[in-house]
């Protein structure tokens, strides 16, 4: 049976995985995992409380900072929403930006 | 990203190891080094309460006869394998290269992990009574 994740757990995780993005050991992975579980989040964002999407945008800005890393395991073969800015870092960090002003 | 080119030098490689050789090391290892760092990172979501647990809960793993295995290139060149409960989204991760486990954690969706990873799997033929590199 598939663990059920709750959004502490959604929230936490992807701040670790970015955290882990400069550190070589595993970066690869943790890109991976971020992007996925970024993507997670934003499916239930409703549902964060207003200090829970305040966390996750400052890890968002952490993953900004690493865009140059997450480029190099883009572009993703699957299709996705431009909202979804993670996905399209390989482009630059104005992908972000460009996505809030759609 | 894996080129192409890439995936075919990675197949042919995978095709000239020892596949059984590396699954019985990923499945009698035992050591997991950097211990405390990977328990902080992914220790809560596991449920492992000490590093020792989270330890216990990947030896547990690795005991597992249903898990499925990929591999892929990583970092600097090396192969990076992974052990995989699909069931239970469990991955242990095992570096072919220095021949020691990687790390231990829960995929948040292992089948986008699988496509974007661009994992080779790597399946045991009943039929030939061997592991071999699907293609």
């Amino acid at each position: 049976m598939k663990h059920e994740w709750t959004v502490e757990q959604d929230i936490a995780t992807y701040r670790m995985r970015v955290r882990g993005i400069p550190d070589d050991y595993n970066w690869e992975t943790d890109v991976l995992e971020a992007l996925i579980g970024r993507s997670k989040i934003a499916e239930i964002w409703d549902q964060l409380t207003a200090g829970q999407q305040a966390e996750v945008r400052r890890t968002d800005d952490a993953l900004l900072q690493q865009h140059e890393r997450v480029a190099e395991m883009l572009p993703s073969p699957a299709p996705h929403d431009r909202s979804h800015w993670w996905w399209f870092l390989h482009e630059g960090p104005q992908v972000r930006e460009e996505a809030q002003a759609a | 990203m894996t080129t192409a080119e890439d995936r075919r030098l990675l197949i042919e490689e995978l095709r000239r190891t020892d596949l059984a050789r590396v699954i019985n090391d990923i499945r009698a290892a035992r050591e997991l080094p950097k211990l405390r760092y990977h328990f902080t990172k992914h220790g809560a979501v596991l449920a492992a309460a000490t590093p020792q647990d989270y330890l216990s809960r990947l030896w547990r793993h690795l005991e597992r006869p249903d898990l499925e295995f990929y591999a892929t290139r990583r970092g600097q060149g090396d192969i990076m394998w992974y052990a995989v409960d699909v069931d239970h989204q469990e991955i242990a991760q095992y570096n072919a290269n220095v021949r020691r486990l990687w790390s231990y954690y829960l995929s948040r969706d292992f089948d986008q992990f699988l496509r974007l990873g661009k994992l080779i799997r790597i399946v045991f033929s009943e039929l030939d009574g061997h592991w071999m590199v699907e293609t």
